[in-house]
């Protein structure tokens, strides 16, 4: 490089070497060995590029221009020359050479670059190009590469030089721009040509040049527009910011997406020092924000890469030739092409066909419940033994309560972008879950199979009809499909082999992820094991069902176990089927087989189209050889396992009712991607073994039959909210809330319980029932638990009012607190949503005549009756009302007139405690199933004593501030700190013991 | 070994598809609730018993309603008796007034009684001041086993029938009659919070006559409206009456008064049906035709036409059998038959049957409807007599549903009781018990226990003749069966009634084929 220096015939260069901290004492013999005159200017410790580089302003003396140059830079003898020649002919402020590789200087390196609007770079020339001379024009740039460069002092001075803060990686973006704005000319000149090594880092850890590149970029965008491009372009900025970390997120580059978020985060919390850039480069101005957009490239420059295939950030210095390279020339292959091509057409599909509910709101139907406004209830809810549903219980919450708690935090309280990317994110991750499933097969296997997983509509009727559970299946099956055949290690799968321990654990945390959702889950995991073991056993191929079975066992029991000891109640002797496999359960006849097999299972109807999948799925079974062919019989085997199980759930064989058909058909939509993908497999290996013949037509029967397959999700998708109703009944039953003191009220829900919006209890083969503390429901309702002796007592209520056995069912009610009672008959109020589930005519006839039912106008879908009997949960009476009374049973209801109570502590704080005045002779009563609720007025506890067998009525002495607390026992308590440790326990292992396992891998392959 | 996967894969798929077909041919049947066309009592699980008790007045002129709650229980039970009053306007409707609360004691085995002329004369004497007072009554027992059943008297006669055990949103009424010398006044009574709306129209000799005022009549939560139809609809002999509530619930009963000025003097009360069925049977039909004149209207509320058949069936197997009337019921009209009528009886002259060449004049009888083309129909029975004894009138609704047990309060006073006890069923044979319940015991009268009824046969006993004196009957059967009572009530108006069945016992007979 020093000779280099040397040999430059231009004849006033003075060299300065910064010799910046380095720990070698002989730095300045070997400068003045080859540079006789060179100044050596020494510093104590390395402060970066950008502030060494300022160091050559105190030691310039004078000099117009100052040439900047990296420590691996050679450039030829001509190039300063040419350089200064340019910059005074063109009035200059900074001009670079065309930098070329250091091993072949054929190959282009750099020639000046590019940015857009927000400041992503795009070179002129791509990495590694061929040097033809097709970049040798001189032009201006909107920035120069700082390996060399060459500026005006005066500008240079101005300028400040380059940001100090920003020591590597954008301070050369950051020092063009300002060179821009203050009206100076950047420009490259490729006939001066340097040599560039890029080897960063040899000298220094280069591994944070994205996390620093991101950080400079923002923070030169925050500061260099004035403010109207500031309000313009910054949001778009974020936009494309956004998309690229869901790219990042898609593509699983956890490190992509914590530099992205870590620049915005970077610039935000620097408010001053933005701040004072921006004044400071208000002074310097002097061409417009438009006059220097001239120089930008047009688009976005990652967007625009992405879609070419380039790397969406090449760095401008060194090493990142070698990466873009590789990407290149990856990208060039039509594998990854295709692959990409195959997520940027997922994520617009699914974005297209869900943009309604993205940009306005998903309708709270069916199990799509709505979220509370922070994670603390929910946390609260978790940890807090008291169950509200039905009329209370003292029990362990779901966890999934607990996770959603932490999503909240992690969202920042956002709940409700939080329960959009959980129902509509459950789509794409269940076709990532796909594509990583996959992984040991070729890349165009992997697409083929996520296009079938995706085109199956399952997903978007389980939107359409409310499943939440059948879109958390969807998003978990394939991960656990994943964890099983890695585990049996049948071809291909052998090369990514899991230890038992590993898989036992690593399925275990999938399947209690999703089963803290949806217990029934534990099911799937066992339907997917037969599925693969009923493939094996047809395909004659049977290598590692063994270790499929023990790993089956071992992970639902590891799933089961993280769960605890919420899973515990389905193991107990008052377990209740709806618990464990939901109330929503399959209706007998409903469907028939061929919309089973179609997964026509809601108002995404494929018809005959929906064939084309089978078709599709079809090709392995004729033309696949070895483990594609082993794989593609598993897939069918799977596939009809899930499908006949369904059939079953349909034929009232069973003494439960299974889950609705979306839930219960999901395994067969990973098998039949599974057969769909391994046509491809069989296209891409098998069938040039064949000679030609008709096989050879097979492949383009298959690819016609999967393109009329996918239609029916394609023409779905114009609607933009994949046939969901567009409202839902919540404004009505906030009325209701509006209505009454909070939390003061149950109410009764009534109906089938595929329309529900509410988990609930089967109390027949046609209505389920459930009663909420509040008439909107939010999530956690929806998981009920087993059902109680007292909650039984509404069951009981109900069974007398269609026998006709009563005309007072308030008044019965009225203990149970029961104020509302809501039957509904559709999903969606009408004319919203095809699911329509009326409730038997004497049920509505039986409601209409009770003499103290008042019904409530509603709209159509939901019949409204408020309780004139005087109901609440808790309620202030007369002295001596309950406590003296002959109430020992639900049916003394009808002897006890509670008309006449008052709602009372209404004032709720969190989960579990409220509050208010009580007045003097009174007693305080409350209508929920626990003892563990205690009373204090005015710091003194109220005596608790039992009523009409279930419930509770307080008296105390004197009137005053009361205060109402459910304690939850120090046991449970300890109890719900384990399961959080065992989560922890759980995930720290399988980190290490996968990192184990990676190194194993590694070291096989190395071998 | 890809033949394996070839054969297996595609056999399981065809197998789900034939098993499939097969069991869909399983799952085509309906479940559909049974709607009981005529009171019941509820399931003897049920905490209570409610009952509508909607037509009746009091009032100056002696008007009087009645109730009666038969008690057939072991154990005291209390009725509390709500009271509706609705004092007439000039508009031919009324205007309610405050309810008014009163407990009913009755002990066991036995029936308790609430005249509330009396009672409310006691209450308020203002009251009785008034020419007349609509009152109905909200009876709230606390046993599923009691029966309540009401008594309306005016200066014309008496009429007898069961309360209504449940309310519904349409109601049909077959026979009707607003001529000079009759009166029809509808009471609709809406015992719940939620105001009731509901339209009121007419099948008339003119056609469907729906006039303005009977449009979107507004009945307020728990309240009583009473309508003199004779305002606004023209006098005709026969008049067939649908009441359909737009929201709520309401239970409606019409009240016949012939004032005599033609002939026949009497009152009838009817509750009018909730819904049109296929079958209905009249099991008491008398073979002298100085004794009672009956005549029969089938009514077709729906919109297409009914073919139904009524059918006469003679006692006396040597009588030969009589030919069912084929009748052909257009949509929204009705069809009058009257059987062995003396002149006098209403009869209209437009779509009426003439029957007196196939019935014989002197053959007692019973009667079944049945309409052969699935369109429901409601029919009604007119009964008069205009010589005594039993001089009067009664409106009978028929019994589309047999119970194998029944109960029947009786009015004190009332000796000459008939009861009409009909096995509608084809093959089987029943046998039957009669209990007396009087004065807190029950006892099966000797006469009357396990007695054998043909199929398709029915048992006429007479109560006075076998000198039976009770407040109440309990009729037991091995199957299910029809019971219909009649008499004389006090003073002397003829009355008849359809037994109150329980819900547990009820069926609904095998549909009859001629």
């Amino acid at each position: 490089m020093l000779a280099g220096f040397a040999a430059q015939d231009y004849e006033r260069l003075s060299v300065v070497v910064i010799d910046a901290g380095s720990m070698t004492t002989d730095v300045t013999t070997r400068v003045q060995a080859v540079l006789p005159n060179a100044e050596v200017h020494k510093m104590l410790r390395n402060p970066g590029f950008a502030s060494a580089a300022g160091e050559a302003l105190e030691v310039a003396n004078g000099a117009p221009f100052l040439a900047l140059c990296h420590d691996d830079v050679v450039p030829r003898p001509d190039a300063i020359r040419l350089l200064v020649e340019e910059a005074i002919r063109s009035n200059a402020g900074a001009v670079g050479p065309k930098l070329v590789e250091w091993e072949n200087p054929r190959l282009i390196s750099q020639v000046g670059l590019g940015a857009d609007k927000t400041g992503a770079l795009a070179p002129y020339a791509e990495p590694g190009e061929l040097d033809q001379e097709q970049h040798d024009a001189v032009r201006d740039v909107f920035a120069l590469p700082d390996a060399f460069i060459l500026v005006r002092t005066d500008l240079f001075r101005a300028l400040r030089g380059f940001d100090p803060e920003m020591k590597y990686h954008g301070e050369e973006l950051d020092f063009c721009w300002k060179a821009h704005i203050a009206g100076a000319r950047v420009m490259v000149v490729p006939e001066a040509v340097a040599r560039h090594r890029e080897r960063i880092e040899d000298r220094r850890d280069d591994s944070d040049r994205e996390r620093l590149r991101r950080r400079h970029q923002v923070k030169t965008l925050a500061s260099s527009y004035g403010l109207w491009h500031t309000i313009r372009v910054v949001p778009q900025a974020l936009f494309v910011s956004l998309i690229e970390i869901l790219t990042a997120i898609v593509t699983l580059q956890g490190s992509t997406v914590r530099s992205i978020a870590g620049g915005w985060w970077w610039t935000i919390i620097r408010p001053l020092t933005i701040l004072r850039r921006r004044r400071w480069i208000r002074a310097v101005r002097q061409l417009s924000d438009s006059e220097v957009r001239r120089f930008q490239v047009s688009g976005f420059a990652p967007l625009s890469s992405f879609l070419r295939g380039h790397s969406p950030s090449p760095a401008t210095t060194e090493g990142v030739v070698q990466r873009s390279r590789d990407l290149a020339r990856s990208v060039r292959s039509g594998p990854s092409r295709s692959a990409i091509a195959l997520w940027v057409m997922v994520a617009l599909v699914l974005w297209f066909g869900s943009r309604h509910l993205i940009g306005r709101s998903i309708p709270a139907v069916g199990e799509l419940a709505l979220f509370p406004d922070g994670p603390a209830e929910l946390f609260q809810s978790w940890f807090s033994s008291w169950r509200p549903p039905g009329l209370g219980s003292d029990g362990f919450a779901p966890t999934a309560q607990g996770f959603l708690a932490l999503a909240g935090v992690i969202f920042l309280s956002g709940m409700s972008l939080l329960r959009t990317v959980l129902i509509l994110g459950a789509i794409p991750l269940g076709a990532i879950g796909v594509w990583r499933a996959l992984r040991p097969f070729s890349r165009l296997t992997r697409v083929v199979s996520v296009i079938g997983y995706l085109a199956v509509p399952l997903p978007y009727n389980a939107l359409a009809n409310g499943s939440w559970s059948a879109l958390i299946l969807y998003a978990s099956t394939p991960w656990i499909l994943s964890r099983l055949a890695r585990a049996a290690g049948a071809p291909p799968f052998d090369r990514l082999r899991t230890s038992t321990v590993l898989s036992a654990l690593s399925l275990g945390l999938v399947v209690g992820l999703s089963a803290a959702f949806v217990p029934f889950t534990v099911a799937i995991v066992g339907i997917c094991a037969i599925g693969i073991l009923a493939g094996s056993f047809v395909a004659v191929d049977g290598r590692g069902m063994g270790r499929l079975l023990l790993t089956t066992l071992t992970g639902t029991i590891v799933g089961l176990a993280l769960n605890l000891p919420w899973t515990a109640d389905f193991f107990g002797p008052d377990t209740t089927w709806a618990g464990f496999g939901g109330s929503r359960s399959i209706q007998p006849g409903t469907l028939s087989v061929s919309q089973l097999l179609r997964f026509d299972t809601g108002p995404l109807d494929s018809g005959l189209l929906g064939w084309g999948l089978l078709a599709a799925a079809a090709l392995p079974l004729v033309l696949a050889r070895s483990w594609r062919f082993s794989w593609a019989v598993r897939g069918w085997m799977l596939y009809i396992a899930s499908v006949a199980l369904a059939w079953v759930g349909q034929q009232e064989w069973l003494d439960v009712g299974l889950p609705r058909p979306e839930v219960l058909l999901v395994p067969a939509a990973v098998g039949l991607a599974i057969a769909i993908g391994m046509g491809m497999a069989a296209f891409e290996i098998d069938l040039q073994q064949y000679r030609f013949g008709w096989r050879q037509l097979i492949p383009w029967g298959a690819f016609v039959a999967l393109i009329f397959g996918t239609m029916p999700v394609l023409a779905a998708s114009t609607d933009g909210r994949w046939d969901m109703p567009k409202g839902d009944f919540n404004p009505t039953l906030a009325a209701l809330d509006a209505a009454t003191e909070p939390a003061t009220v149950r109410t009764l829900w009534i109906g089938h319980a595929d329309v529900l919006p509410v988990g609930s209890w089967v109390f027949d083969e046609e209505l389920a029932f459930s009663a909420t503390d509040h008439a909107v429901p939010d999530v956690a309702d929806l998981w009920v638990g087993n059902l109680t002796e007292p909650t039984d007592q509404l069951a009981a209520a109900l069974d007398l009012l269609l026998a006709g056995g009563t005309s007072r069912l308030g008044q019965l009610l009225a203990p149970t607190g029961v104020r509302y009672i809501i039957v509904v008959e559709r999903l969606a109020p009408a004319p919203f949503g095809d699911v329509v589930e009326p409730v038997r005519p004497s049920l509505l006839a039986r409601l209409a005549e009770q003499l103290d039912l008042e019904r409530i106008e509603s709209r159509e879908g939901m019949v409204i009756y408020q309780n004139t009997a005087g109901a609440a949960v808790r309620s202030e009476l007369a002295a001596a009302t309950l406590a003296t009374a002959e109430t020992d049973s639900p049916i003394d209801a009808f002897s006890v007139d509670l008309e006449d109570s008052v709602p009372a502590l209404s004032e709720s704080s969190g989960h579990s405690t409220s509050r208010g005045p009580l007045a003097a002779d009174t007693e305080m009563y409350l209508g929920s199933a626990t003892g563990n609720w205690k009373l204090k007025v005015d710091d003194s506890s109220a005596v608790r004593s039992e009523t009409f067998g279930w419930s509770s009525v307080y008296t105390y002495n004197d009137p005053g501030a009361a205060q109402l607390t459910y304690e939850t026992p120090l046991g449970n308590k300890l109890m719900m700190g384990g399961q959080a440790a065992l989560w922890i326990i759980g995930l720290a292992l399988v980190a290490k013991l996968s990192r184990r396992d990676r190194d194993r891998l590694m070291g096989q392959e190395v071998s | 070994m890809r033949w394996i996967a070839l054969i297996i894969i595609p056999a399981l798929i065809a197998g789900l598809f034939v098993l499939d077909e097969r069991q869909r041919d399983t799952h085509d049947v309906a479940i559909s609730d049974v709607v009981v066309a005529m009171p019941i009592s509820p399931k003897t699980d049920a905490f209570g018993s409610t009952w509508y008790c909607a037509a009746g007045a009091v009032g100056a002129t002696g008007a009087d309603h009645r109730l009666l709650v038969a008690n057939p229980g072991e154990d005291e039970i209390t009725a509390q008796v709500t009271i509706f009053p609705a004092i007439p306007n000039d508009r031919g409707s009324s205007d309610a007034a405050e309810v008014i609360e009163h407990q009913l004691d009755i002990p066991a085995l036995s029936t308790g009684e609430l005249s509330m002329f009396a009672f409310l004369g006691e209450l308020d004497s203002d009251f009785l001041k008034l020419a007349e007072v609509h009152v109905a009554a909200l009876v709230e027992v606390d046993s599923p086993l009691a029966v309540v059943t009401h008594e309306v008297s005016n200066s014309s006669g008496t009429g007898m029938g069961p309360c209504a055990s449940t309310a519904s949103g349409s109601w049909y009424l077959a026979a009707g009659t607003t001529t000079r010398d009759a009166r029809m006044v509808l009471s609709i009574f809406n015992p719940f919070p939620d105001r009731a709306v509901v339209d009121i129209s007419f099948a008339t000799d003119d056609g469907l006559r729906r006039p303005d005022a009977y449009v979107g009549v507004v009945i307020p939560g728990r309240s009583l409206v009473a309508i003199d139809t004779g305002i606004e609809v023209t006098r005709r002999s026969e008049v067939a009456t649908t009441v359909e509530a737009r929201t709520g619930r309401v239970v409606v009963e019409k009240t016949q008064i012939f004032t005599g000025e033609d002939g026949i003097d009497g009152t009838g009360v009817s509750l009018a049906a909730p819904e049109p069925r296929l079958q209905w049977y009249f099991p008491l039909g008398s073979g002298d035709p100085a004794d009672d004149s009956a005549t029969f209207v089938i009514y077709n509320p729906t919109d297409m036409v009914a073919d139904v058949d009524l059918d006469v069936r003679p006692d006396d197997a040597t009588t030969g059998g009589v030919e069912p009337f084929q009748l052909t019921i257009p949509a929204g009209q009705r069809v009058v038959v009257p059987v062995n009528v003396e002149p006098g009886h209403p009869v209209s002259e437009f779509q009426t049957v003439d029957t007196s060449a196939r019935v014989p004049a002197d053959a007692s009888h019973w009667v079944s409807i049945r309409s052969f083309n699935q369109v429901p129909v409601v029919a009604e029975r007119l009964l008069t007599r205009n010589s005594a004894p039993g001089i009067g009138a009664a409106v009978t609704p028929g019994a589309p549903v047999a119970a194998g047990r029944q109960l029947l309060p009786i009015p004190s006073g009332d000796g000459a009781v008939s009861l009409g006890i009909l096995n509608p069923s084809s093959e089987t044979i029943g046998r039957i018990t009669i209990y007396a319940i009087s004065d807190g015991e029950e006892t099966a009268i000797a006469e009357v226990a396990d007695i054998e009824i043909a199929p398709r046969r029915r048992l006429v006993v007479d109560l006075e003749e076998l000198g039976v004196a009770a407040e109440a009957v309990r009729i037991n059967a091995t199957i299910p069966v029809i019971v219909e009572a009649s008499g004389v009530g006090d003073p002397t108006d003829r009355w008849s009634m359809m037994a109150v069945p329980g819900a547990e016992f009820v069926s609904e007979p095998e549909l009859f084929s001629f």
